[in-house]
């Protein structure tokens, strides 16, 4: 394959079979990112992830998800159905020559198939199986179905997103889903180290519920200290100055995040504030505690700096806050969307946005690039994701040495 | 586990990062075997330490529970960087270290003769994991912030929430337990590759580049057609029905997604098929999206008969997702986390209270495992210094009285 970098990559090398759906899709998607060559294996017909929304030119099209494409480039696609008997025979003559196989199947369905971690182990034993499910491989939930919302409700996060007067809410981007993967990543490159060490290697059970729950710490250490179940803006109830540790002000033009009351900063906002012609109270010696040293302040100081900060964001664009802000080292920062991202001159110095063709669209769409930067094995950019059955004859005919009358027989049969 | 060698056995981490999100990625590393060995300062305590809830009255700086938690299994020596005998204490430490990790802002390793090119030349296949919010290069690489900062920077705030409401966030700073995951990952893929290849490197790992991976398709979305997607409340363009609804008892709900319409016929089972759900304009996806608030004040009305426990259970019977949103307390009494032993308990008296959430993943091979709660400010300087480095006891002692070990 024309690699577009001559650096090496981590997983140069590494074969992995991807048998994700949504739930885990971003574990493939780092595998791919570092190297591997990884080979997603849909059913006959195309894998139901290519029919999310959205859609480019917004018509629902397979081929066109760019839902999709977000998380499928850089790997080839090949179609089998894994549950026909040859389809099963041809997975483990893959999984023979692969190094890793992630899989979001219900607990038991791949054992059901002869294809479990046992059965796929016995003939390979360097292979990494990385499971991702709801709720882990066993256990009184095992076998409970799962979206992201549920498992945000399931994880607890959903309980305290949110506004009192409202039900919980959900983040319109998949938290948990990507949690899942991500932790799915961590969980495989340990089991992978491990192999680079032994020759070993393993199976990795991720539950997505637990991997939503790594953001609920902070709740759960008031709990355990306090007893305390909060609800959704908890951190007004737990902590006396919290509203003020995050919030959301209205600028002329848009929104943008600050965190007046964060310690140390408080005398630079007090400085910022005054040149603005605001708070002039502060000077007075009662704020000195709270604004000079450190001291956590009355809830009425808290609110107060609150305030005038908020009177300070509505009298400009966010622009003329984020800028001047931060050279004062205030903690502040734009709320942005997709659009902002898309233009910040920030992400734009360091290469961040990456263009990946798509000959059948005409041009080239352009995607986040590395999430982190390793000075000698750079994060890959390099195709965009597989069309249905793209690489079969690359793989079937071309590794697997199937003959070209075996390849018709089997796609004549619906097994790829 | 038995007679599997823990994954990271060997390998030593020095640890300057503070506050949440760099502790949480290195204690991935400890959490597998690593040696993680934090370098504080009497002088200047790591922030968190003073960060509530603490878990004895008067808090002390031993007594933190979010330090506690995201630095267990790791060790601690007290060092004064700013004593020039400090500086070179720590490069006799970097010699017989693997990885090297820091949590400040761009420019503050090297001031202290600490940056990739110095770390290199006293060893040569150090990996050094630069952990920051903004990256080491950019013209905003000097920008402050923190988690609540970031996820707002990273877009997530923009998707959360109501679409009639201001943006909000998706967890008290949902990116620092989201991008530790990213740089655990590339930490642990450094080392994998300087086993392959005896090549260390440098990561840079800007906090920015990480939280919009959470964002992703939302950025393609932008880039391919030109459209923002917005904050959508509970609906979802895959699913119908699909919300949290309230169920009987005091702010108890149950979230409910239906993908498809055979689930739909599930979930019209699950509820014995009344005669409003076979109403035609609820047939299809589609036409229950098109009418989602009369559906979903439909099924309130069926949830809120119930127990959000029984909710879920019927309509997990019927094979719907289905879930209880559940309270802190709800997980810690949630018997598939029990039976996953999620919580990992430390049997020490002074932690009676306390117990920490072990790695959402499982090695069937070489699981991790609790060692040793959070080590208490400079704990481990006799271990480190005498045991690790070899320092003569003279020289320790020497050491402390010139405030280097403090």
């Amino acid at each position: 394959m024309p690699a577009q970098s001559t650096a090496p990559a981590i997983l140069d090398g590494c074969r992995v079979l991807d048998l994700t759906d949504e739930s885990g899709v971003f574990c493939t998607k780092v595998l791919a990112g570092l190297g591997a060559d990884v080979i997603r294996i849909e059913p006959p017909g195309g894998h139901p992830m290519r029919r999310r929304a959205p859609f480019y030119g917004g018509q629902p099209d397979p081929e066109k998800s760019l839902y999709w494409f977000n998380f499928n480039f850089n790997k080839r696609g090949i179609t089998l159905d894994i549950a026909a008997p040859e389809g099963r025979d041809i997975l483990k003559r893959l999984a023979q020559g692969a190094d890793f196989l992630v899989e979001c199947f219900p607990p038991g369905y791949l054992d059901s198939l002869g294809l479990g971690y046992q059965h796929l182990s016995a003939g390979a034993p360097r292979l990494i199986l990385t499971s991702i499910t709801p709720f882990g491989q066993t256990g009184p939930h095992s076998r409970y179905k799962a979206s992201d919302l549920t498992l945000c409700a399931m994880g607890g996060l959903a309980y305290v997103i949110g506004d009192e007067d409202t039900p919980p809410a959900w983040t319109n981007s998949e938290v948990a889903y990507h949690q899942a993967g991500a932790q799915a990543a961590v969980g495989t490159m340990m089991a992978h180290y491990y192999r680079e060490l032994t020759g070993e290697g393993q199976h990795v059970d991720v539950s997505a519920q637990e991997c939503v729950m790594v953001a609920m710490k902070p709740v759960d250490l008031n709990f355990k200290v306090d007893g305390q179940v909060p609800v959704r803006r908890w951190y007004t109830s737990v902590f006396p100055g919290a509203p003020y540790l995050s919030p959301i002000f209205k600028a002329r033009d848009g929104w943008v995040v600050g965190a007046p009351s964060y310690w140390p900063g408080r005398d630079r906002v007090r400085d910022w504030l005054n040149s603005e012609g605001l708070g002039e109270e502060l000077f007075q010696p009662s704020w000195d505690g709270f604004l000079l040293r450190g001291e956590e302040g009355s809830p009425e100081q808290q609110r107060r700096l609150n305030e005038l900060f908020a009177a300070l964001c509505a009298k400009h664009t966010v622009a003329e806050l984020v800028e001047p802000g931060q050279s004062r080292g205030v903690h502040i920062g734009p709320v942005n969307s997709a659009r902002e991202l898309a233009a910040d001159p920030h992400l734009a110095a360091r290469g961040f946005l990456r263009a990946v063709e798509h000959p059948e669209l005409g041009g080239a769409l352009r995607y986040p690039g590395a999430p982190f930067q390793l000075s000698e094995t750079p994060w890959r950019v390099e195709r965009r994701a597989p069309l249905p059955g793209e690489h079969n004859r690359e793989v079937y005919a071309g590794e697997l040495g199937l003959s070209a009358e075996a390849l018709a027989s089997l796609e004549q049969r619906g097994v790829i | 586990m038995g007679s599997h060698r823990d994954v990271l056995e060997g390998v030593r981490v020095v640890d300057f990062c503070w506050a949440g999100v760099g502790p949480m990625t290195t204690r991935h590393l400890a959490d597998f075997g690593a040696e993680v060995i934090k370098v504080e300062s009497m002088t200047r305590v790591e922030v968190c330490r003073r960060a509530g809830p603490h878990r004895s009255a008067p808090p002390d700086q031993d007594s933190s529970t979010q330090f506690g938690n995201y630095n267990s299994n790791k060790l601690s020596v007290s060092i004064n960087v700013k004593h020039p005998e400090g500086v070179e204490l720590i490069k006799r430490l970097l010699r017989v270290a693997d990885v090297v990790t820091d949590s400040f802002s761009g420019g503050v390793m090297e001031r202290l003769g600490l940056g990739y090119p110095q770390l290199r030349q006293i060893k040569p296949d150090i990996i050094a994991a630069s952990l920051s919010l903004m990256g080491q290069s950019g013209p905003h690489s000097e920008y402050r912030g923190h988690g609540h900062i970031l996820q707002a920077m990273g877009g997530l705030n923009q998707l959360t929430g109501w679409p009639e409401r201001q943006p909000f966030a998706p967890a008290l700073a949902f990116t620092d337990y989201w991008v530790p995951q990213l740089w655990a990952t590339a930490i642990v893929g450094a080392l994998a590759h300087r086993q392959k290849t005896g090549q260390g490197q440098f990561l840079d790992c800007a906090g920015l580049e990480g939280a919009i991976h959470a964002t992703g398709t939302a950025i393609l979305e932008f880039t391919a057609n030109g459209t923002v997607r917005a904050r959508s409340g509970h609906r979802h363009p895959g699913y119908a029905p699909h919300g949290i609804y309230r169920c009987r008892g005091q702010d108890a709900w149950c979230a409910i997604a239906v993908a498809s319409d055979e689930e739909w016929q599930s979930f019209c089972r699950a509820l014995g098929n009344p005669p409003w759900t076979q109403d035609e304009r609820f047939a299809t996806c589609g036409g229950r999206a098109e009418n989602a608030a009369e559906l979903d004040s439909r099924i309130t009305a069926w949830t809120q008969e119930r127990s959000a426990p029984d909710a879920m259970r019927l309509l997990q019977q019927a094979g719907v997702a289905a879930g209880v949103a559940q309270t802190v307390r709800d997980l810690h009494d949630d018997p598939q986390l029990k039976h996953r032993g999620h919580f990992w308990e430390w049997p020490d008296p002074d932690f009676r209270k306390f117990t920490f959430e072990g790695p959402a993943f499982q090695l069937s091979k070489t699981p991790a495992r609790l060692r040793r709660p959070s080590p208490k400010l400079g704990e481990h300087n006799s271990y480190v210094f005498l045991e690790v480095l070899g320092l003569a006891d003279a020289e320790y002692a020497d050491f402390i009285a010139q405030g280097v070990i403090n």
